[in-house]
């Protein structure tokens, strides 16, 4: 079965960068995050030829992903999360406390509620798309996504966290 | 723009480089794929007369006999003992245990056990219908891998005729840990056996968990190949079963 290696650079250059940011604000550390986009990417080359014939496969990237960073932090070595900036980044006119305070926040968050708040504010993907994205049903969307809010208002007052 | 999203966005403006080398992962995996098809060693492949010409498998029970004993493969597989899979991504193999027992099988022969398996399954809960692609086009067995991320078993099948749509095709995968949350289905049976099976209410993906331990999941990612009472039934399998 000859794999559609063009086709496949190609899908993967396009969102290269996208699945990068998604899988940093997931998992919080730049190189663990290429490490799960590695995964991830792995994962969709061994399976191109169905996906590449999917209506939406970049839904079924964004699966992947998910699966790999969940599956992540369930091993017991795991990495620490690391909150740091990457080295050689551009000043950012961001305030740096802000972002690394959102950062720190977004690590004490169990995982899957982070990743229904990456998916809902950063993905913008709607209940239903992020239950299919978690393997999860609405109701389970809807409650982390409320708990994960109340949970980053607590403690982010002053940056007027409101979410919906 | 909300403030929360503002600040995710913000979280992510600058970049740095990546560590990823496209190049060097396709390379790699390509060539791990390469490693697990030369594992496969068909003798007599000539000697497969059920495999066609297109090398599609006309799925039919290659061994007759109570459900709970699959079959081994014979005539022009019998020989395909694969290779221990030495693919570069050892990430299934690190996952952590717990929910199901260890099964004690030995890798290859639970693929022959199982490739006679999901074949067996195939051609009894979906007749009429062909295979007419899978993992080795060629042998007559549609055949299970091993170590493909989620599943500790995978197989997959093109499948038409019947009341398959053009273009159809069916994924299996088999493990011992879970491959989805089981409140995901609204829908669910309990079998005589004990095997909770759910589902959507439509064919697409079922679930099924087997009161042994092994977890099971079909999905249809292009088309229907089946009735959803016939995936039901195909999903409770008792040999479809990590614990033989």
């Amino acid at each position: 079965m000859a794999t559609d290696e063009t086709g496949y650079r190609e899908f993967v250059t396009h969102r290269m960068e996208g699945l990068r940011r998604t899988a940093f604000l997931l998992c919080g550390d730049w190189h663990t995050a290429d490490d799960l986009v590695s995964t991830a990417l792995v994962k969709l080359l061994r399976h191109w030829r169905r996906v590449a014939a999917m209506e939406q496969p970049d839904a079924y990237l964004r699966q992947m992903l998910l699966r790999a960073y969940i599956d992540e932090k369930r091993r017991p070595w795991r990495r620490e999360d690391s909150v740091q900036a990457p080295p050689d980044r551009p000043q950012s006119t961001n305030d740096p406390t802000d972002r690394l305070a959102l950062l720190a926040h977004l690590a004490q968050l169990p995982p899957r509620r982070r990743a229904v708040i990456v998916l809902r504010y950063y993905c913008d993907l709607s209940v239903e798309e992020t239950a299919a994205a978690l393997g999860c049903s609405e109701g389970t969307v809807k409650s982390q996504t409320a708990k994960a809010l109340d949970s980053l208002r607590v403690r982010m007052v002053d940056m007027h966290v409101t979410g919906e | 723009m909300d403030p929360l999203r503002r600040s995710l966005h913000a979280l992510v403006d600058d970049v740095p480089p990546t560590s990823i080398d496209l190049d060097q992962l396709i390379h790699r995996e390509l060539r791990a794929q390469s490693r697990r098809r030369i594992g496969w060693v068909l003798a007599g492949a000539a000697g497969a007369a059920v495999a066609l010409t297109t090398g599609a498998v006309l799925l039919r029970p290659v061994a007759p006999g109570p459900p709970q004993q699959a079959a081994s493969p014979t005539g022009a597989c019998a020989a395909a003992r694969p290779t221990p899979s030495t693919s570069d991504d050892a990430s299934y193999g690190q996952l952590p245990r717990g929910e199901a027992p260890e099964p004690t099988e030995a890798e290859a022969d639970a693929v022959l056990r199982l490739s006679a398996a999901v074949t067996d399954s195939l051609a009894t809960h979906l007749p009429g219908r062909t295979a007419t692609d899978h993992l080795h086009p060629g042998c007559h067995w549609v055949q299970v891998e091993p170590d493909v991320y989620p599943a500790r078993y995978y197989s997959w099948a093109d499948v038409s005729g019947g009341a398959a749509d053009p273009g159809a095709s069916i994924i299996i995968m088999i493990s011992d840990k879970d491959l989805a949350e089981t409140n995901v289905y609204p829908h669910r049976q309990t079998m005589p056996d004990g095997t909770v099976v759910g589902h959507f209410g439509e064919p697409g993906q079922i679930g099924a968990w087997r009161p042994d331990g092994t977890v099971l999941m079909l999905l249809l990612p292009q088309g229907d190949v089946a009735t959803l009472a016939e995936l039901v039934a195909l999903a409770a399998d008792p040999r479809l079963t990590l614990y033989p």
